[in-house]
C-alpha cells in the first residue's frame, strides 16, 4: 500500500512558524483536498510532501519510504503557466519522462493515449502560447500523469482560470481521475472546488498552519456539476467556511 | 469525445487556431480597401522597397544637387568603383582578408561570450570577480586601444581578429548572463520536481530560456564585428576592405571609398537578415519578432 503519511510536519521560515505539527494520512487512491486561507502554509505543505522542501521537524512517508529530495512516487501539477514555451504540447508532456529516465520510444503510445485522455488530441504540435489557459493546464496534467506517479500533488491548478473554464476542468479532472485512480492531494482556496472534487477535505487554520478540520465527503461518484447546488453540498461548504472564518478572526483578519 | 473538444476549445471563435491568427483581436486589421497598403506586403518586400527608394534618392541628390563626386559619389559611380576594384582583383583579396577577420573574430568572440556569460550566471563568485571588468570594458571605447593591439599582434589578420573579439565578446557575455539569470523560477522548479540535477536544469530549461537573448547578442555582435574590422584595418593592415577604404581616401578616390563602405553596409544587412532567418528557425516559439 502506498499511503501518503504526513507526520508531525513543522516548518519555520526564519522566525515565523508556517506549519505546526501537521499530520494526516492520505489512503492510496484517495482524493484529498486541502483548503485554507491565504498564508496558511498549504503550498509549503505540498512542496514538503513532494520533497521540494525539507520540514524542520517531522517526516513524510510514501508507502514505507521516507521522502528526502524530489519524490519519484509523486508528480507535481503547478499553478498556471509552468509549461516550457519552447516545447510543443507533446514535448512538454514528455518532459517528466525524460527527466525520470523513462524510455520515450517505449512509452510513446502511452503518451499519445494520455494526450487523448486529457482532451489534447490534435494539439500535439502546438506551442503553449497557442493554447488557452484551460488547455495549458491539461498539458500540465498530462505531463504529471505521463510519469505514472502513485501520488498526484496539485497546487491550485485551476486558480488562474475563469469561472466557467474552472468548472469544466473540475469535471474533466474527475473524469480523468476515474480512469487512473491515483492518490491525489489537491490544494485550493475555493471551497466548492474542494468539496466537489474530494473524498476528504482537510481545512487548515493559519499562523501557524494547522489542520483545523477533517471532513469526509459522502457524495457518490461520478458527480454532476449540479451537485454543487444541492442542500447537503451547501451545508458542507458552510461548515468549512465557518472553520476558516474562525481561523481568520483569531489571527486578526486578512 | 465531443464535449471534450468543446471544453478543450474554450476557443469558439478560433482565436487560438494558428491557421486563423487573423481572427485574433490583436491581429492586424485587414479590409477590402487597404489591399494595396503597406500592411498587405511581406516585410521583405517593404524592406527591399525601402532600400530601392533610398538608393534612388541618393542618386538624385548626388547627380543633381551635389554634382561633384569628390563630395558625394552617386550609387552608379559607387557601383563602377566596385567593378573596377573587382576587375583589378584587389576586391577579392580584400574580401577574403576582411572576411577571415570578421568570421574568426565573430565566432570566437560569440562562443567565448556565451561560455563566459553562462559561467558567470551559474557561479556567484565568478560573477563578483568578473562583473566590474565586464561593465568596465563594455563601456570603454575599446576601439581606442586598437593601435596597441596592432602593436602587439602585428599587421596581419590576427590583430584584427583580436579587435573584433574584444568588441563582440562583452555584449554577448551580458546578454547570455541576463538570459540565464532571468529564467522563470517556476520552470526550474518544474524540472527539479522531476528530479533534474543542476546540469539538467541548465540543459532543459536555462539554455532554452536564454536562446533568444543569445541570438540578440549575436545580432548586436554582427554590427560591432564589422566596425571592428574596418577600424582595426584603418589603424594598420596589409590588406582588407578597411585598408582599401583608407587608401581610396588618401587618393581622393571617392567612388572606391564609397564602394568599400557600401560593401560593409550590404554585409551588415545580409548578416543581420541571415541571423533573423536563423532565429525564426531555432526559436519558433518566440512571438513579437521584428
Amino acid at each position: 500500500m502506498k499511503n501518503v503519511s504526513v507526520e508531525y510536519i513543522t516548518k519555520f521560515f526564519g522566525e515565523i512558524q508556517v506549519l505546526s505539527d501537521v499530520s494526516f494520512v492520505a489512503q492510496e487512491g484517495q482524493f484529498v483536498t486541502i483548503v485554507g486561507p491565504s498564508g496558511c502554509g498549504k503550498t509549503t505543505l505540498l512542496r514538503i510532501i513532494d520533497g521540494l522542501e525539507n520540514p524542520d521537524y517531522g517526516q513524510v512517508r510514501i508507502g514505507e519510504r521516507i521522502v528526502s529530495g524530489p519524490a519519484k512516487e509523486c508528480a507535481f501539477v503547478f499553478q498556471a503557466d509552468s509549461l516550457m514555451p519552447w516545447r510543443t504540447v507533446y514535448d512538454n508532456a514528455k518532459l517528466g519522462m525524460e527527466l525520470r529516465g523513462l524510455d520515450i520510444q517505449e512509452y510513446k503510445d502511452r503518451l499519445m493515449e494520455l494526450l487523448r485522455l486529457v482532451g489534447l488530441a490534435g494539439f500535439e504540435n502546438h506551442y503553449p502560447r497557442q493554447l488557452s489557459g484551460g488547455m495549458r493546464q491539461r498539458v500540465n496534467l498530462a505531463r504529471a500523469l505521463a510519469v505514472d506517479p502513485d501520488v498526484l500533488l496539485m497546487d491550485e491548478p485551476f486558480a488562474a482560470l475563469d469561472a466557467q473554464t474552472r468548472e469544466i476542468m473540475q469535471t474533466e479532472l474527475l473524469r480523468i481521475w476515474s480512469t487512473q485512480r491515483k492518490t491525489v492531494v489537491f490544494i485550493t482556496h475555493q471551497l466548492d472546488e474542494a468539496v466537489y472534487l474530494a473524498d476528504r477535505v482537510l481545512v487548515m487554520g493559519r499562523k501557524p498552519g494547522v489542520i483545523a478540520d477533517d471532513i469526509d465527503i459522502p457524495f457518490d461518484r461520478p458527480r454532476e456539476l449540479s451537485l454543487k447546488r444541492t442542500e447537503d453540498f451547501g451545508k458542507l461548504v458552510e461548515r468549512i467556511w465557518g472553520t476558516i472564518e474562525g481561523a481568520i478572526r483569531e489571527t486578526g483578519g486578512i | 469525445m465531443d464535449d471534450v473538444k468543446l471544453a478543450a476549445g474554450d476557443d469558439v471563435r478560433g482565436y487560438n487556431n494558428p491557421e486563423r491568427r487573423d481572427l485574433h483581436p490583436n491581429a492586424t486589421r485587414r479590409n477590402a480597401n487597404s489591399k494595396t497598403s503597406l500592411s498587405r506586403m511581406s516585410s521583405l518586400t517593404i524592406s527591399t522597397l525601402a532600400i530601392v527608394v533610398g538608393i534612388v534618392l541618393w542618386q538624385i541628390i548626388g547627380q543633381f544637387f551635389v554634382g561633384n563626386s569628390l563630395f558625394l559619389a552617386t550609387p552608379l559611380q559607387t557601383l563602377n568603383g566596385v567593378r573596377e576594384m573587382w576587375d583589378s582583383g584587389a576586391l577579392q583579396e580584400d574580401l577574403i582578408v576582411s572576411g577571415e577577420e570578421f568570421i574568426f573574430g565573430f565566432l570566437i568572440g560569440s562562443i567565448a561570450g556565451i561560455l563566459i556569460g553562462a559561467f558567470i550566471a551559474k557561479n556567484r563568485i565568478a560573477k563578483r570577480i568578473f562583473t566590474p571588468y565586464i561593465s568596465g570594458f563594455y563601456a570603454t571605447p575599446i576601439i581606442a586601444l586598437a593601435p596597441i593591439v596592432i602593436l602587439w599582434f602585428g599587421l596581419g589578420v590576427w590583430s584584427k581578429v583580436v579587435v573584433v573579439i574584444s568588441l563582440v565578446i562583452f555584449p554577448q557575455i551580458i546578454s547570455t548572463e541576463a538570459g540565464i539569470r532571468t529564467t522563470d523560477e517556476t520552470l526550474r522548479e518544474v524540472a527539479r520536481s522531476y528530479g533534474a540535477s543542476s546540469v539538467e536544469v541548465f540543459r532543459k530549461v536555462e539554455m532554452w530560456w536564454s536562446l533568444p537573448y543569445i541570438l540578440a547578442g549575436l545580432r548586436l555582435g554582427v554590427g560591432r564585428a564589422l566596425i571592428g574590422v574596418v577600424v582595426g584595418e584603418l589603424f594598420g593592415a596589409k590588406a582588407g576592405l578597411g585598408f582599401a577604404i583608407n587608401n581610396a581616401q588618401a587618393e581622393f578616390n571617392m567612388p572606391e571609398l564609397f564602394a568599400g563602405v557600401a560593401i560593409f553596409a550590404v554585409s551588415g544587412i545580409v548578416f543581420t537578415y541571415l541571423l533573423t532567418v536563423l532565429e525564426r528557425a531555432i526559436t519558433p516559439w518566440v512571438t513579437n519578432r521584428l
